[in-house]
């Protein structure tokens, strides 16, 4: 298996943290890139096993089909419920800012 | 500038109506009317230690449309997590397909102006609908957004077509044949506000791909299309590059207006699913599902072409609309006379529908009450000009064709001798033009229309046309006068 190319540089991790919303220090940035490529390093060891001839698993559990019927059930929330954890709301909506 | 050849790709997502839940939990599908956020679960907003739990007719319906689409069918599939920031979904990701989606490779046959054009469709998943965002005014300027998690959850079939349709015409045959193969099917109803909505790629002259978001009704598709198409061809007249960028269709002003200026490109990092196991699809069950599929609107064309010796075209018109045409069906299964039954339901009603803005649903009437309005039209009871009258005071008001014609004094007067009198009463006011049908056949056809009026379009105008021609040659031969 190739080893893999990836690696975590400054920009990447910029834009990394941008998808995830997050503000980084400095400082943190250094310790996430030091601490993200040794991550990498670990999958490297993974990627020498030989994987050919074994299927792609998409659930730990090898299960497939769990479905359910289409009855109305389960436990809904009341308005208020719902609302009870939002910073801030209005007229039963949750409020949030402005998109764009 | 008609030379730029123009690409257009569509995103159709549509909601699988026809089911009583929403995808992954037990929550009611049925949101629409309701107070903001009332309509939902833990599961549905994503709270820890909730699990998704896949509705079974979910898939079933998926299915349907994957095999009525003449997809290739995945044997296994697989869900994803699309992961996003945005108020719309409060899990923070969307549950979507990725690699493995339900089904690849299908069709659809479009006829525009008569010209028969097949579009590739690249793929059919299945997808959680995002929430409902509200803005204060206009999206651009809104002080703030407000959310509504009612519709968070609902199952949605994307279709995503490939880059094959020119125009927006195109576009919008395509629109209208998928919308009615949902309809045939009975997966979604289209007449449901917000139950059918696009994205849509444009580019032209093979230059960069602009995207459209959200246009909330198909119908809108192609108004949005044919301003982009403009905006864009503006731009490379002017020597301008067109940027690749989203934008957003503003409905109320008829625009697009650019949303994010191409920043870095949309990263979802898509990974499976963990909480969700894949599904595998059999062959018993794909033959099951598709032995099951109904009549197709290709094939109800052929079939209203041959059992009612209709024209092609009428055939497309009444199938756009799976409500209207089976209105027309029941009502030619009533009445018998299929050549006016349809030209009353596509000419008439339809005509009237657009009018009111108002789907076949709204109608507050049967087919049964247009039989017997037609009915009365063959008894002659009421002549056709009065039957269009009538048909247009049913649909405002809902009442029986009888009721109306009673109420209002409408019958058909066809009695010479009672026309004689209206015409007596004409000529005696209308002295000139008298004199000038005297001289000139052509005026004759303005004293018709004015014994008419008098009748309030009651009399039989063939009828009328005869009484007030032998008057005419009655005063040319007192004169002496040959007919002209
Ligand atoms: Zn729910």
């Amino acid at each position: 298996m190739a080893r893999s190319e990836l690696t975590i540089t400054p920009e990447l991790l910029d834009h990394l943290s941008n998808l995830a919303k997050l503000k980084l220090t400095e400082e943190e940035k250094r310790i996430f890139i030091r601490d993200l490529n040794r991550i990498l390093e670990y999958f490297n060891v993974i990627d020498e096993v030989d994987t050919s001839g074994v299927d792609q698993v998409f659930h730990i559990l090898g299960l497939t089909n769990t479905m359910r019927e289409d009855e109305v059930g389960g436990e809904p929330l009341s308005q208020e419920q719902a609302l009870s954890n939002a910073a801030s709301k209005e007229e039963g909506y949750i409020k949030a800012p402005r998109m764009v | 500038m008609s030379g730029l050849q123009v690409k257009i790709g569509l995103e159709c997502h549509c909601q699988v109506t026809s089911l009583k839940t929403k995808m992954f939990c037990r929550c009611s599908s049925d949101y629409r009317g309701k107070p903001p956020n009332v309509n939902v679960c833990p599961t549905c907003l994503g709270l820890p230690g909730s699990l998704p739990y896949l509705n079974r007719r979910a898939v079933e319906e998926a299915l349907k449309v994957a095999l009525a689409l003449n997809c290739k069918i995945n044997r296994k599939m697989v869900f994803y997590r699309k992961n996003y920031f945005y108020p719309d979904l409060s899990k923070n990701f969307q549950i979507s397909q990725y690699d493995f989606p339900l089904a690849v490779d299908g069709y659809v046959t479009i006829n525009v102006n008569g010209r028969e054009k097949t579009i590739r469709i690249r793929r059919v998943h299945m997808e959680e609908d995002p929430g409902r965002l509200v803005y204060k005014g206009r999206i651009d300027t809104s002080p703030y957004t407000l959310v509504d998690y009612n519709r968070m959850g609902i199952a949605l079939i994307e279709v995503v077509t490939e880059p094959d349709m020119e125009s927006p015409a195109e576009a919008k045959a395509f629109l209208e044949e998928l919308r009615s193969i949902l309809e045939h099917l009975e997966v979604s109803d289209g007449s449901l506000e917000g139950s059918m909505r696009c994205d849509v790629n444009i580019s032209i002259a093979g230059g960069t791909r602009v995207e459209i978001k959200n246009i909330s009704s198909f119908k809108d598709v192609e108004k949005a299309l044919a301003y982009e198409i403009m905006r864009q061809r503006n731009l490379l007249r002017m020597g301008r590059e067109v940027k690749r960028e989203t934008r957003h269709w503003d409905e109320v002003r008829g625009i697009t207006v650019a949303l994010r200026a191409k920043e870095e490109e949309m990263d979802y990092r898509y990974f499976p699913e963990p909480d969700l196991v894949p599904v595998e699809i059999s062959d018993d069950f794909i033959e099951k599902v598709r032995s099951s599929l109904p009549e197709l609107p290709s094939a109800r064309r052929a079939r209203l072409v041959e059992q009612y010796n209709l024209t092609e075209y009428e055939a497309r018109v009444l199938t756009a609309d799976k409500q209207l045409a089976d209105f027309f069906e029941k009502l030619a299964s009533i009445h018998g006379k299929p050549k006016v039954d349809c030209s009353v339901v596509i000419n008439e009603l339809l005509r009237l529908l657009n009018e009111k803005n108002i789907e076949v649903r709204d109608l507050k009437f049967t087919p049964k009450e247009v039989a017997d309005l037609l009915f009365m039209v063959d008894e002659g009871v009421v002549s056709w000009k009065s039957a269009k009258y009538i048909l247009r005071r049913m649909v405002e008001t809902g009442e029986h064709p009888k009721k109306i014609a009673e109420a209002e004094g409408i019958r058909r007067i066809s009695s010479v001798e009672e026309i004689e009198k209206f015409v007596s009463k004409v000529f005696e006011e209308h002295k000139g033009d008298v004199e000038a049908a005297i001289k000139d056949d052509k005026v004759i056809h303005r004293l018709v229309g004015e014994v008419l009026k008098e009748t309030r379009m009651l009399a039989d105008p063939k009828i009328t046309f005869q009484v007030v021609s032998k008057r005419i040659r009655e005063l040319r031969a007192e004169r002496g006068l040959a007919s002209a």
